[in-house]
């Protein structure tokens, strides 16, 4: 089963009209499935096409939207926390979910996400760590292996979990690892944050974009590409109108040397979601692959993979690491795993 | 609206659905579709559900979307079963002839999660005249003893596991399931009711021995009105004890109500005023008792309302 239909509905709210009620089973089955409830039902909201939802459904979506907004509600109240805990002279610069939180972007509405994401400059990181240690957010307990591969490679910190809230904040020193092809110094981004509260930032528009697309190629989880797509979607529509603020966005990321990565990725988002579908864009082989990955991943229950998402999830590592680290790290991971599996079911049999 | 009962279909024809286009089962307000591949769910389906509406050609909007498939990892492992919601379960997945168990506590599930507009209690809930008897308890405290006991001898069955609380009007929404027994209290209910109509026990499963008795017909006779709360009683089971019994606060009690509720996070103040203004006139007790009997008679003379 594909997600069209859902898809249609996030494009162009008025077709509700005609959904009928068995079609609902398989928009919800698959609102479900991509973690897009909340963002159906304030897309719905949007077009003001709430009011004629079946009273059976409607108790769903309204009930994801509740979640969506009291978890909002949470995570910035989080945040504030986060920003009395750190140092101020310490510049604490939100990412996704949070980011767009804050900035009060279309796409925050209805959308929920679990980890708190912050950006802080490298050599400050310890600092920062220190400070949220110190109110109760503890590192991850992980084996040395898994620690020294975030240490050495990755550009985050493994994630830090509050002892009593079990909230996470994910620390990072930069978008992309280091020692990944695309890698983009943090310094560029730097340049252009901009504070939203005291002491709290977010990337520029533009960067913020260019993030949500890089993220949603490097995370290889086609299970939150449809998601990830929405997103990327729902801000161009936003802050980048016209054909110059394309232009624009564009030339920023060949700036950054991302630029046919972030072609693809907002090529992938208008052809699924963009009402008009922007002609002559190019279309590669990737951005075929992410629409496809992003269309396909949501069919029958924990039937896993597809070619289209295999093909997403080996592009990603490829986009993270070298290959002479990414070989020996899968190679390893391999054999962690078939260990452990053989644990667990001796453990539930 | 349709009249077809489970009891009406056969096990084979339960088994057909199951494996093919799925079951329809109508829970209160809630309509699942169950579908499953383990030819273990359609006898206890059948037995326990039987006085259900069910539709045997699934067609409208269903709440569930419910899926209990049996997979196996390697030829030398057990086969195991695995709980689906739409590509989510709370649950790992578990020795295969555990599936109808793990079909109840999936099912549990759903309702807490899809009820999260109201005010969710981890809380067994009867009702007798019009009102409520909602007894929270802690695992081992009897509460699903009391509460299967309580069923058995007239009064309504409201839920066994979920007391679902209104968020505009403060009433008891009724979702009556089979009851579950685990462990020694099997055989006490046996013993007590030998007349009752319940599975045989499964064993070894996270929660002990555990079986299942059919929703009381009377429970299901009588529709699913929702009513006020009358009494709110914290059973404690200590064996060998005498029965004892203590008033409590009304703020004592919604402490601890709020502590057995599963959404607090998500109702935020506004579960908190309702739920205080749900048991603005319930009267509220701790109990601690050592044998059913005693705590059955004590019921029945203290949580009377008057008709």
């Amino acid at each position: 089963m594909s997600s069209s239909r859902l898809v249609e509905l996030l494009r162009f709210p008025k077709s509700m009209t005609s959904v009928s009620d068995v079609q609902w089973n398989e928009i919800i089955e698959q609102g479900r499935k991509t973690h897009l409830m909340g963002q159906l039902a304030a897309s719905l909201q949007r077009g003001e096409m709430l009011g004629n939802i079946p009273l059976a459904v409607k108790r769903h979506l309204e009930l994801a939207a509740l979640t969506a907004t009291r978890r909002s509600e949470s995570a910035l109240w989080e945040i504030a926390t986060i920003r009395r805990a750190v140092d101020p002279k310490i510049s604490l610069v939100l990412l996704k979910g949070g980011a767009y939180l804050a900035c009060a972007d279309d796409n925050a509405v209805g959308r929920t996400f679990s980890d708190i994401d912050i950006l802080v400059r490298r050599h400050e990181l310890p600092a920062v760590e220190a400070d949220l240690m110190s109110v109760g957010w503890k590192p991850s307990r992980m084996n040395k292996y898994d620690l020294g591969y975030y240490r050495n490679w990755m550009h985050e910190v493994p994630p830090m979990e509050h002892v009593r809230r079990h909230t996470v904040v994910d620390l990072h020193h930069a978008i992309n690892p280091p020692v990944s092809r695309f890698h983009i110094n943090p310094d560029k981004l730097f340049e252009h944050i901009e504070e939203v509260r005291p002491g709290v930032f977010v990337l520029s528009v533009t960067d913020r974009i260019i993030h949500c697309a890089l993220h949603l190629l490097q995370e290889g989880d086609s299970k939150k590409l449809m998601r990830d797509l929405f997103d990327l979607h729902l801000l161009l529509r936003q802050h980048f109108v016209t054909v110059s603020s394309i232009e624009q966005l564009l030339h920023r990321a060949r700036e950054l040397k991302v630029d046919r990565l972030i072609g693809n990725a907002i090529g992938a988002a208008q052809a699924l979601f963009a009402v008009e579908a922007r002609k002559n864009e190019r279309s590669g082989w990737l951005q075929s692959c992410v629409e496809r990955a992003a269309r396909e991943a949501n069919g029958k229950a924990m039937v896993s993979g597809n070619k289209a998402s295999s093909v997403m999830l080996a592009y990603s590592h490829w986009m993270k690491l070298p290959l002479y680290i990414l070989v020996p790290h899968l190679v390893r991971k391999g054999f962690m795993r078939m260990t452990t599996d053989k644990d667990f079911n001796v453990r539930v049999a | 609206m349709n009249d077809l009962r489970m009891g009406d279909l056969s096990s084979l024809d339960i088994e057909q659905r199951l494996r093919g286009n799925g079951l329809g089962l109508h829970v209160a307000s809630f309509r699942c579709l169950v579908r499953s591949d383990t030819g273990l769910l359609s006898a206890p389906l059948r037995q326990l559900y039987q006085d259900y509406p069910v539709d045997t050609d699934p067609s409208g909007f269903y709440d569930f979307n419910i899926r209990l498939l049996k997979s196996r990892s390697n030829f030398w492992n057990k086969s195991v079963v695995q709980f689906d919601w739409d590509g989510s379960s709370p649950f790992p997945t578990l020795p295969f002839e555990q599936a109808h168990p793990l079909f109840e506590w999936g099912l549990n599930w759903c309702v807490a999660t899809a009820s999260g507009q109201h005010t969710v209690i981890h809380s067994a809930v009867v009702e007798r005249n019009g009102h409520a008897l909602v007894l929270p308890g802690k695992p081992g405290s009897g509460k699903s003893t009391l509460c299967a006991a309580l069923a058995l001898g007239g009064w309504r069955l409201l839920s066994d596991e979920l007391t679902i609380v209104s968020q505009s009007d403060g009433l008891v929404q009724a979702v009556p399931r089979p009851i579950s027994l685990k462990g020694t209290s099997i055989d006490l209910i046996r013993r007590q009711f030998p007349e009752v109509d319940m599975t045989e026990a499964i064993q070894n499963t996270h929660k002990g021995s555990i079986a299942y008795a059919r929703t009381p017909s009377t429970t299901m006779a009588s529709g699913n009105l929702p009513v006020p709360i009358g009494y709110v009683v914290f059973p404690r089971f200590k064996a060998g004890s005498e029965l004892v019994f203590e008033p409590l606060s009304r703020a004592a009690a919604l402490v601890e109500l709020m502590r057995n509720t599963f959404n607090v996070g998500l109702l935020g103040s506004t579960g908190f005023e309702s739920l205080a203004s749900a048991i603005a006139n319930a009267k509220c007790y701790a109990v601690e008792y050592g044998d059913l009997s005693s705590i059955l008679q004590w019921v029945d003379t203290t949580c009377h309302h008057p008709d």
